[in-house]
């Protein structure tokens, strides 16, 4: 015990530090100079991410008597099969439902509508706007066509919005190609080879360090993993309640809006706001009345409860206790920082920094660091 | 009585479908634990058979199985479970006079020394003075069973490399290689209770070493 100090950053602890986080800093400075990474990188977080939904499966298979890589291979070979059957089966239908769904926004232009029909017409076509000149009316001090010019400058620019969405969709679809065949590529890697890559990164901590980093390592993953299988558990349940609802309301392109609005969900907040837009433009456009509009934002409604009292208890049991407002500011960061793909690892990224640190400031007090 | 005799209609609101009586459960269930046993065996037989001929060529992994099987914790386990084990291990390589980890960390990692020299000391047990640990031993066992604090320290008396399995990689490699799990946890039962066989006969001795003082005084 003599021979033993209290722990202080020694030189050698100091050189040992700077060799261990080298590579991550030159990783960063190579990435903020060139930014044409940017897709490499992006594919490189998502495969990370899918390994964390398929690491339960080749697990489980393991536990059965198959080996790593026997497990990995067939729960890779089912995800195939699968993704071979949604692309001979779904994929065309919902295809079709996305060019028409273009189409149609394309075509309805308001601008065109103001142009070539009388503003009678636009009424009829828009059963709301009689009602709110009506509504003008009576209320005497609103000039009249305040809220038809309103409602059409609302109307224009959710048509805007949409369609600059679906031509930004267009636009990444060829990398889109590109990601789902490189990204399982990489995660088949990452899961088959996952105790060796572990290894691998802890095999540069300071001796000093070791046992609590691993330990902070392991609940950092812990965190990740429950946080993106309940994503994926959330995505399906919502795209799953909201397609089929709005099946039975009879919106067009049920399908396709089911499934935008379960993956725009992997967001939160923002999320649900998106994906409750094209389901509720589309509804306005194909029946040009107020109640199959109210009746698809009270299905909206209505599938966000039972996300928030049924699903999200169950898919995320403890993972992410955020406040509601450090999340929002999170998301808004990530989306300035990395745009969309930001938006979504925002939260994770977020919640582990928050781990990392309260896990190093108890692991300070805790240990001793005898050197 | 045969599988045939133990099944019977189910009524499911109206429609009839086939389905088992008690007795018939318990035919079935006994067929397929017969046929889980009998897979187990031959799965043993066929991947032993498979050992016997391709023995690990890598002299590396021969060295590591041969350290591995001599530790009391890791005995009993076929080549290949070794080689398993060996992923959940990490290397570690300290300097001469290094703290391992010291008296009252929190222990999460037991340690097996591959070469070198280690010395526990704790300041409130004398009798632990001088124990030194060398190759093929192991120290910090403890940590695999339980949450706790280190009640000694550890630290180098030679360059010393060890291997470190901490209680997260021992629960993995439980779950994804079940059969061999068992084996450890069973070793690390019987280790641990002699341990404490032994700590209890020290204190037994020693409190009749108080006793036999007093008596004298």
């Amino acid at each position: 015990m003599s021979e033993s100090k209290s722990w202080a950053p020694t030189p050698r602890l100091v050189v040992s530090l700077i060799h261990y986080f080298l590579p991550l800093i030159i990783f960063a400075v190579t990435l903020y100079f060139i930014p044409e990474l940017y897709h490499l990188v992006s594919m490189l977080f998502i495969a990370v991410l899918f390994s964390y939904l398929l690491r339960p499966p080749v697990e489980s298979l393991e536990h059965r008597g198959f080996s790593r890589y026997t497990s990995t291979a067939l729960v890779f070979v089912v995800l195939f099969l699968i993704l071979v059957t949604l692309l001979g089966g779904f994929i065309p239908h919902i295809y079709n439902q996305a060019i028409n769904l273009r189409r149609t926004l394309g075509e309805l232009e308001m601008e065109e509508l103001l142009e070539e029909e009388e503003p009678g017409e636009i009424e009829e076509v828009l059963g709301i706007m009689g009602y709110l000149s009506e509504l003008e009316r009576s209320l005497g001090f609103i000039p009249e066509g305040t809220f038809h010019d309103q409602v059409s400058y609302a109307y224009d620019w959710g048509l805007q919005q949409l369609t600059l969405l679906l031509l930004t969709i267009g636009r990444i679809l060829p990398h889109v190609a590109v990601y789902v065949v490189v990204i399982p590529f990489i995660a088949f890697f990452i899961v088959r080879d996952q105790q060796a890559i572990e290894t691998f990164f802890l095999s540069g901590v300071p001796n000093v360090f070791f046992e609590m980093i691993y330990q902070i390592y392991n609940k950092v993953d812990q965190k990740i993993g429950e946080y993106v299988r309940g994503l994926a558990i959330e995505a399906v349940v919502i795209a799953l309640l909201s397609a089929g609802g709005f099946w039975l309301l009879d919106v067009p392109y049920a399908i396709t809006i089911g499934i935008f609005v379960g993956l725009a969900n992997v967001v939160p907040y923002v999320g649900p706001v998106v994906g409750a837009l094209p389901a509720i433009i589309v509804q306005l456009i194909e029946t040009g009345s107020a109640l199959p509009v109210i009746m698809v934002m009270l299905l909206i409604l209505l599938v966000q409860l039972i996300d928030n009292i049924a699903v999200k208890p169950v898919a995320f049991s403890q993972s992410m206790s955020m406040h509601p407002l450090i999340v929002v500011i999170v998301i808004i960061a990530g989306g300035q920082l990395a745009g969309m793909l930001g938006m979504v690892l925002a939260i994770p990224v977020a919640a582990s920094l928050w781990v990392i640190i309260s896990e190093f400031s108890w692991a300070v007090k805790n240990y001793r660091f005898e050197t | 009585m045969e599988i045939r005799d133990g099944l019977k209609d189910v009524n499911m609101g109206g429609y009839f479908m086939p389905g088992y009586t008690k007795e018939g459960k318990k035919i079935l269930n006994d067929i397929k634990e017969k046929i889980k046993l009998y897979w187990c065996d031959l799965r043993g037989m066929v991947v032993e058979w498979w050992e016997q001929i391709h023995e690990p060529e890598d002299p590396e992994a021969q060295e590591l199985i041969d350290l591995l099987s001599d530790i009391e914790v890791f005995s009993g386990l076929r080549s290949s479970q070794y080689l398993a084990l060996a992923d959940y291990l990490h290397e570690r390589q300290f300097t001469k006079g290094e703290s391992i980890f010291s008296e009252g960390d929190p222990a999460t990692a037991m340690y097996i020394i591959c070469n070198g020299r280690v010395e526990l000391s704790c300041p409130a047990v004398k009798q632990m003075d001088g124990s030194y640990l060398e190759s093929g031993n192991i120290f910090g066992e403890l940590a695999l069973c339980c949450e706790h604090r280190r009640m000694y320290d550890a630290r180098t008396r030679a360059s010393t490399k060890t291997l470190v399995l901490f209680r997260k990689g021992l629960e993995r490699f439980v779950y994804r290689n079940p059969s061999a799990g068992l084996k450890v946890h069973g070793n690390l039962t019987a280790h641990i209770g002699q341990q404490f066989l032994k700590i209890r006969q020290e204190n037994l001795r020693l409190n009749q070493q108080d006793s036999e003082a007093e008596v004298n005084e």
